[in-house]
């Protein structure tokens, strides 16, 4: 976390100053909040911001007050509340590729009974903005709001895929240097996943992120250069019917990323 | 319909508050609920900021990636990476997805429009929003506000305050509403939630609606939520929202707080 905050902080250039460094690490102090996780100590959110506790405790009471977290009657902690709920809902109700997305998604789910996300880069994560269950599907932990890792799931290898060749490097150079066995394998992941979309224009990815969880995905031009990405999510662990999901759901999906492509570049 | 949704009232500061961090924070509210392009200009017109102020904040913002400049229109709203800023952390375990489906159930069935709504300053926002298939009553969605004091939701939420904390809020109401006589429908909604644990509102969002409120008892955020229904007044006058509306807000109640205690029961943190 500390590598973070301090790459953030390079950002400001010659306009950073004391100030905006907060705003900045206000803005870190909610990211800190996982899913899964209610309430988090002071002293933790210190911990991951690499801050001293009593700026964080600042920061903390600042985005209570303006209630984007709450304090935990009795415990020296905060959980988020109303206005990070708030922001999220405007961002999501607020936009044309998520409004045109959701019923293309909806149809690809039910026909293939998965769970389909609609997912943008956010830093070093694919941001989950859209997921519709297809009828008949079990639980599925992602959601609007989830972030899965660009490095170790399809819809990060699939946004990769579309990125000039020098950002497929900054990704993919330390991950090859890195002493990291585990590295490697991701790294040969991604350029399977390179291969498979040149020649199938999808790819797939499975226990990487999490174990027994799958992905099969496609990029999604958009308008100026951008990409997003539309997957769909299964938990098939036998290889055979990971392989027949993948297959069957191909067409459809790459079908599916026509269709959002044609919708959001409608006037 | 706007009249209804109000502004982001500024609570009270905290001593040690970070001054620019508050200011983003009112920034970022602006464009709440539903994104709205806004101009440098308009922003510091809703934020009362000196302009320049808001125009660093704007810039640093988007450089961080939650606003998005619009060429076009020389206006900024709301980056995808906002929804970074906590929305899927508290979407997974929120009480809101714990009680979306109970409510949509029972807006089906009884074909009316319910609401979970969290007070924030002067208003009570609509965190979850279901309606029934007929249900034509008020316009409201995920995200809107409504003036704390007109809502049933808000005279539920001020009659499980403590006498102190409740002298407090109405003051500040007092100020925020001058010409709304206030004191008179909060002692009645408090009177009605304490002799039935609900309260009804006639007409007092919108002429042709009916509202019956009642707040949710909650370990994870006590006293936060209040769960709200609205109904057509030609359809259910008062008396039929007090004898048929009420209980079955209240059973709803119930089963999404016993949904919430077994959700806890079972390790939520």
């Amino acid at each position: 976390m500390r590598k973070r905050i301090q790459a953030l902080d390079a950002t400001n250039g010659d306009e950073g100053n004391r100030g905006i460094d907060s705003l900045q690490r206000g803005m870190e102090a909610l990211r800190c909040f996982q899913p899964g996780e209610n309430a988090l100590t002071v002293a933790e959110i210190a911990r991951r911001l690499a801050l001293p506790r009593t700026t964080t405790r600042r920061l903390l009471n600042t985005l209570a007050a303006h209630d984007f977290l709450f304090s935990v009657p009795d415990r020296d902690a905060f959980r988020l509340h109303v206005a990070s709920f708030v922001l999220g809902q405007a961002v999501l109700s607020g936009s044309e590729l998520v409004s045109r997305s959701t019923p293309v998604l909806q149809w690809l789910a039910n026909r293939h009974a998965l769970h389909c996300l609609l997912c943008v880069r956010d830093r070093g994560d694919m941001l989950v903005l859209a997921h519709q269950a297809g009828s008949g599907t079990t639980h599925c932990p992602l959601r609007a709001g989830s972030r899965l890792p660009i490095a170790r799931t399809a819809p990060g290898h699939a946004w990769l895929w579309t990125q000039p060749v020098a950002t497929q490097g900054e990704w993919l150079t330390p991950l090859r240097a890195s002493a990291n066995p585990a590295e490697h394998t991701h790294a040969a992941a991604i350029y399977q996943a390179f291969h498979d979309l040149v020649q199938g224009g999808t790819c797939a990815s499975f226990g990487e992120w999490r174990s027994g969880v799958g992905f099969i995905a496609a990029p999604v031009a958009l308008a100026g250069g951008d990409s997003a990405v539309i997957a769909g999510v299964h938990t098939s662990t036998a290889p055979h019917e990971r392989r027949h999901i993948e297959h069957e759901c191909a067409a459809a999906l790459l079908q599916a990323a026509g269709t959002i492509r044609r919708e959001v570049r409608r006037p | 319909m706007n009249d209804t949704l109000g502004t982001f009232p500024r609570a009270a500061a905290p001593s040690d508050e970070i001054r620019v961090l508050a200011r983003g924070l009112a920034l970022l509210k602006a464009f709440c609920p539903r994104n709205t392009v806004r101009s440098n200009g308009e922003l510091a017109r809703m934020t009362e900021l000196p302009k320049a102020t808001v125009s660093r904040l704007t810039a640093t913002l988007t450089r961080l990636g939650y606003l998005e400049y619009l060429d076009e229109s020389a206006s900024y709203r709301l980056a995808h990476a906002a929804v970074a800023l906590g929305f899927g952390a508290l979407s997974t375990q929120d009480i809101r997805v714990r009680a979306r489906e109970h409510m949509q159930r029972f807006a089906d069935d009884n074909d009316l429009v319910v609401v979970l709504a969290v007070r924030e300053g002067n208003v009570m926002v609509c965190h979850e929003v279901c309606r029934g298939r007929g249900a034509l009553t008020i316009r409201v969605t995920a995200g809107s506000r409504l003036k704390l004091p007109r809502s049933a939701m808000g005279r539920a939420w001020m009659a499980t305050l403590a006498p102190a904390r409740h002298a407090a809020v109405l003051r500040e109401l007092e100020q925020a509403f001058p010409d709304d006589p206030l004191r008179p429908a909060l002692d009645e909604a408090a009177a009605e939630i304490a002799r039935s644990r609900f309260c009804v509102t006639v007409g007092s969002l919108e002429p042709d609606v009916n509202s019956v409120a009642t707040p949710i008892d909650s370990a994870q955020s006590p006293g936060a939520y209040v769960l709200g229904c609205s109904v057509p007044a030609f359809r259910y006058p008062r008396e039929r929202c007090v004898a048929e509306i009420g209980p079955l807000l209240l059973g709803l109640r119930d089963r999404i707080e016993a949904d919430l205690e077994a959700a806890n029961g079972a390790g939520g943190s």
